[in-house]
């Protein structure tokens, strides 16, 4: 690998150059020690104190005084994931989309140099100044830490967690960067990735589920900031709680530098293998079929982990399950059903080829005298990928299904709703995308927010004379975040239990509609199949 | 050196290379000529690895192109018509970028980029900054990339588009000198007088099919094109023209025959060379006194035109 080598690593070596110039360098470095030096200034002249709070008595009168060693390297902390987190993310999306606008990727692709190489040198070349100033303050914190009397152990735990996490951000920024045409690149650009890198992050953690929690930089610097300050500096009862909870999986508290890394890594290196993908097939998806089952599945076992960890923790600490117990119960119930059908729809738009991928797929076939193309391959259809995404959501339900005891026939109801989301997407949208109009997706996207989002709140504004009557069915079961859902949660939470007969109506017209949508994919799938029979090879 | 089975390449509704069957020998350079959007970039791209054809066989150096991407890649030098660069490098940066790119070891690589700055005249821009670089510069700069490896395959594709005329004549020397050293060169070009030069063969593309193939000679015959003769007489008398004009109208190799003075006759041709001195040998015999005999053969430009109309027609 020539990553090992950087000397020799082409697009380390193009970006090491452009970056690595004196004059930017100094620059980069002058800044940075101003900023230090501040941070020393303030850390001298400032004395911080932490407050202890007693569970207890209620008092949080008591403090200590923070030794400013201390101090610096928490603050010269902050400052270094600032740099290799925000900035490091910045310079790798800039650089990765100007390989894609400039068109010098093809000359890359069009070497001898591995993917592999290429990837790497593209991960660790496009922010090597934010790596270069990483390690400088590595450095300094080192020298800190030693007149801080803290344990090194804590210290290497949070560097590792933060090479993890930039790593896994910085090769996201350049999937998504270099899966960009031009129109797309100018619509996103930088500011709309920091939006959703941070911002979206934060919105992330809010939830408090250890799997999303652990998906951000937040736990890195939680776990930093309890070593420095201490292990009680700012607790309330229910904060104590929500920290338990945020490093258990399946019940079992899991050290957070671990839990990370279960969650980071296998993701690092599924956008690592995209980004050989997209060098090596600029217009194919990133992902092939079975990455995306494999990481739906993933996401959805993370998730359970999580949410099954915050139901044992609140039956040990709420016995009588009043209801706080069914709000927690709603909550994860919920979180499961749109993570599910927020997955299944992603990937069904991810993985659908369109008109040109699957006619390509099957003029293959005619040539190679072959009757189909293998399944797992991306110009075949995405029906058998749907299928077996809901033999995912069946297996995943199962768990649930035990936990909240419920019913077979509800059990069966939620199943057909929860199927039928993706199921009907993944149909229209192979349908829509084997159509003529496929590249004018502003037809489909509006389509899509009358039926989910329109029509639904409309319904709910204008109420029904019966909530339960059929213009109101029709009108919000089409959608994934109104009708269905709510229907399935309120069947389980709702105390007494919604009438069976609402469910099994929404059940009906999301079979209905799965059923439609599959029909009009058969129908374009053999209009095309004939057209191109017609045309020969 | 370059087999090509089968090619095609399909952009949704738009069929860019239809069945394209071809083969390319070592020392021989391929001329591909054809209107825009005949397929001529696309054929290259796919021949490059950039652009995956619908279907089709590439073998380069007898190595497939789809099996074994990284090894065929390495025998290949491809140079698009609009250069990409990276602004904020030096001329020896990028250079030295690229050849670590074709895997050429810390050494090579120097003396690599020593003897390709000195072929393409950049000596003086060894340090300078491409985005300094005028158009004509960084077109010369990509072609040192692209034979800084030494590849056994090249792949111009329209290389001097977009160049001033003297950056034309500059990059013509440049890969007139690199057509001696015995590699399959392709080049795509619209300007086709410029592939008369260094050409031994040509392939005619039109609307994603290879109208004609082979060299030059071959062409001619398989097209028949007809070449411009003319013939100059020493003396000048009005029997002598009755006698030539008699003598050619009943010719089956003439047409078009056109007394331009008593003395000056031209008319087009259809024929070999044999054909043309047995022709030369019949005026003679015929007593006609022949000052000067001249048959001009039609370029590429002639030939492309003519089997464009065929098309068209």
């Amino acid at each position: 690998m020539k990553i090992l080598e950087p000397q020799n690593n082409a697009l380390f070596l193009a970006y090491w150059r452009e970056r690595m110039r004196p004059g930017p360098l100094f620059s980069a470095f002058l800044l940075i020690s101003v900023i230090v030096l501040l941070i020393f200034a303030n850390g001298l002249m400032n004395p911080e104190y932490v407050y202890h709070y007693d569970i207890h008595t209620g008092d949080h009168s008591q403090r200590t005084l923070l030794a400013w060693p201390k101090k610096v390297l928490l603050d010269l902390c902050y400052l270094q994931g600032t740099i290799i987190l925000l900035f490091g993310s910045v310079s790798v999306y800039r650089k990765a989309a100007r390989e894609r606008s400039s068109k010098v990727i093809d000359f890359h692709r069009c070497s001898p140099t591995s993917r592999i190489d290429q990837a790497l040198g593209m991960l660790f070349g496009g922010a090597c100044l934010e790596w270069t100033l990483f390690i400088a303050l590595t450095l300094i914190e080192f020298f800190l830490l030693t007149f801080s009397y803290l344990p090194y152990g804590f210290f290497l735990q949070f560097i590792g967690a933060l090479v993890i996490c930039a790593l896994f951000f910085h090769s996201l920024c350049i999937l998504i960067a270099i899966s960009q045409n031009h129109s797309t690149q100018s619509r996103v650009g930088v500011v709309g990735l920091l939006i959703l890198l941070y911002f979206g992050i934060t919105l992330f953690t809010a939830s408090k589920l250890s799997f999303f929690y652990h998906m951000s930089w937040v736990p890195a610097f939680d776990q930093l900031t309890l070593a420095i300050k201490g292990e009680r500096y700012h607790y309330t009862p229910y904060y104590f709680n929500q920290r338990k909870i945020l490093y258990m999986f399946f019940g079992y508290k899991i050290n957070s530098f671990f839990f990370q890394s279960m969650i980071q890594i296998p993701f690092i290196a599924l956008f690592i293998h995209a980004i050989k993908r997209k060098i090596s097939a600029i217009d194919h998806p990133p992902f092939s079929k079975g990455q995306t089952l494999l990481s739906i599945f993933y996401l959805l076992f993370l998730f359970s982990g999580s949410a099954i960890s915050a139901i044992i923790h609140e039956e040990n600490y709420n016995p009588f399950q009043n209801y706080h117990y069914s709000h927690i119960k709603e909550y994860l119930l919920s979180g499961f059903f749109y993570l599910t059908v927020t997955l299944g729809i992603l990937g069904a738009f991810l993985i659908t080829p369109d008109r040109s991928v699957y006619k390509k797929g099957l003029k293959r076939c005619l040539k190679l005298k072959v009757p189909r193309l293998r399944s797992g391959e991306d110009p075949s259809l995405n029906i058998k990928w749907l299928f077996t995404l809901c033999f995912i959501i069946f297996v995943n339900y199962i768990l649930y299904a035990l936990i909240f005891k419920i019913s077979f026939l509800t059990g069966f109801l939620h199943l057909l709703i929860l199927m039928s989301y993706p199921l009907s997407f993944g149909f229209l949208y192979q349908f829509f995308q084997l159509s003529q109009f496929q590249h004018k997706r502003l037809i489909f996207g509006t389509i899509l927010l009358i039926f989910w989002i329109v029509l639904p709140i409309y319904s709910n504004i204008i109420k029904f004379k019966a909530k339960a009557s059929l213009l109101y069915l029709l009108f919000t079961a089409p959608s994934p975040f109104f009708g269905g859902i709510i229907a399935m949660i309120q069947s389980i939470t709702k105390v007494p239990h919604t009438d069976l007969k609402e469910l099994i109506s929404y059940t009906v017209i999301s079979v209905v509609i799965t059923l439609f949508s599959l029909g009009l994919v058969y129908y374009s799938r053999n209009q095309l199949k004939n057209k191109v029979l017609k045309e020969g090879i | 050196m370059i087999k090509i089975n089968s090619l095609r390449i399909e952009y949704d509704e738009i069929t860019a290379v239809k069945d394209l069957s071809l083969e390319i020998k070592k020392g021989q350079i391929f001329g591909l000529v054809g209107p825009n959007g005949a397929g001529k970039t696309s054929t290259i791209k796919a021949l490059a690895g950039i652009l995956e054809p619908t279907y089709g066989e590439i073998l380069i150096d007898g190595v497939d192109l789809e099996l074994e991407t990284q090894r065929a890649l390495q025998s290949i030098g491809y140079m698009p018509d609009f250069a990409p660069v990276y602004e904020n490098l030096k001329v020896w940066e990028y250079l030295d970028v690229f050849a670590s790119a074709y895997l050429l070891n810390r050494e090579l690589r120097k003396s690599r980029i020593d003897e390709w700055i000195t072929r393409v005249n950049l000596r003086d821009k060894r340090d300078t900054y491409i985005k300094e670089l005028s158009r004509g510069m960084r077109q010369r700069l990509v072609l040192a990339k692209t034979l800084l490896h030494d590849p056994k395959v090249l792949l111009l594709d329209e290389p001097a588009s977009g160049l001033d005329p003297s950056a034309r004549r500059e990059m013509r020397e440049i890969l007139k000198s690199v057509a001696k050293e015995n590699k399959a060169i392709i080049i795509s070009s619209h300007i086709l007088t410029e592939l008369d030069d260094f050409c031994n063969s040509i392939g005619i593309m039109q609307k994603g099919m290879m109208v004609v193939s082979g060299s030059l000679e071959e062409i001619r015959a398989k097209v028949k094109t007809l070449g411009l003769l003319t013939i100059r007489l020493s003396e000048k008398s009005q029997d002598l023209a009755n006698k030539i004009l008699q003598f050619l109208s009943n010719s089956k190799l003439i047409s078009n025959l056109q007394g331009v003075t008593l003395t000056e006759y031209k008319m087009n041709f259809q024929g070999d060379e044999t054909q043309c001195t047995w022709l030369l040998d019949q005026l003679i015999k015929h007593e006609i006194p022949i000052y000067e005999f001249f048959l001009e053969r039609p370029n590429i430009e002639d030939i492309f035109f003519q089997i464009g109309a065929k098309e068209v027609s």
